[in-house]
């Protein structure tokens, strides 16, 4: 094997992922039908399901169970949901704003339909929840109280001046000589 | 079965309101005609003009896209194009046209809604044999 100059295959120019329509349109995902999705997912776009889904669904665009698509679990579709007629919805609340059951399809759960239906859910699915408020116990502004910082006198401390001990050079007394006269 | 507490009023009464149709009885009504009470009928009923009470057929209910309906449903083979408001109860099979307007809970065995048309009610699908067919 001899080592090349050239760029191996893989960095050639690769298909820009616009071709797959990403790009300036809307974002769609599909699940196939060997796909399965347990948990909640929230899509801006498009949705098509065709696998399995045990949990909820949220799109602003389109959600369509398609083929033998199973979904368990609430859905929430901005625009329209569709359901085919070898698919299955069995949800709790199902809320669009525009709704097509093909004759065949399971079906069941708690329809809302229309705008209405759709648009609270946008901020916060549940009412928004009031907090009211009223001070449980109003704050009692704290007076700064003043505390007079008294300049410590600094206690002149008196230092006594010790008195050097003069130390007197003891007079010795000249020794008398006494042999002189002899 | 017959027609029991019911009231009718307008153009047509039950007797020319009534024909016949592939040897079932068929109970029709006209836009402008209303309907008060409750109505147990063995055939089907083309319902129209305004409805108010309970409506239980062994045949089909279709009601027209101009209907106003504000009662029980129970048929084999329901089909709405117009404005309801009640339970409904098809023992075969539920069509919402795309100009119906449903609110109300129902309960099917099949269930088909066309694009345009709206439900807002808690959906049944499957088998209730022993409450919807005993009366």
């Amino acid at each position: 094997m001899t080592l090349s100059s050239r760029r191996p295959a893989s960095r050639l120019a690769t298909p820009v992922p616009a071709e797959n329509g990403s790009n300036g349109q809307r974002n769609s995902v599909v699940l196939g039908p060997n796909d399965r999705l347990v948990g909640e997912l929230y899509i801006e776009g498009d949705l098509r399901v065709a696998g399995t889904v045990e949990g909820n669904l949220e799109a602003t665009g389109d959600i369509e169970i398609a083929g033998a698509g199973k979904v368990n679990g609430d859905v929430t579709a901005y625009n329209r949901l569709t359901v085919g007629s070898d698919a299955s919805l069995i949800a709790g609340d199902v809320r669009v704003a525009r709704l097509t059951v093909a004759d065949g399809a399971k079906f069941s759960g708690k329809v809302s339909m229309g705008k209405v239906a759709v648009e609270p859910s946008k901020p916060a699915e549940p009412e928004p929840v009031l907090v009211e408020a009223t001070p449980v116990a109003k704050p009692v502004p704290v007076k700064p109280v003043s505390v007079k910082t008294e300049p410590v006198k600094p206690v002149p401390v008196k230092a006594v001046p010790v008195k050097p001990v003069a130390a007197k050079p003891a007079a010795v007394k000249p020794f008398e000589q006494k042999g002189k006269r002899r | 079965m017959d027609v029991q507490e019911a009231v009718t009023e307008g153009t047509a009464s039950v007797d020319n309101g009534e024909v016949k149709r592939d040897g079932r009885k068929q109970f029709s009504m006209g836009p402008s005609d209303i309907l008060e009470g409750k109505l147990i009928y063995d055939g089907s009923v083309h319902a129209d003009g305004r409805v108010e009470g309970e409506v239980r057929v062994s045949g089909n209910i279709d009601v027209a896209s101009g209907a106003n309906v504000k009662a029980l449903l129970e048929g084999a083979n329901v089909t709405l194009k117009g404005q309801v408001e009640g339970m409904v109860t098809a023992r075969d099979k539920l069509t919402l046209g795309k100009n119906a307007r449903l609110s109300g809970d129902i309960q099917v065995r099949r269930l088909q809604i066309d694009d345009g048309a709206t439900l807002n009610g808690h959906v049944r699908m499957g088998d209730f044999e022993q409450q919807a067919s005993g009366q």
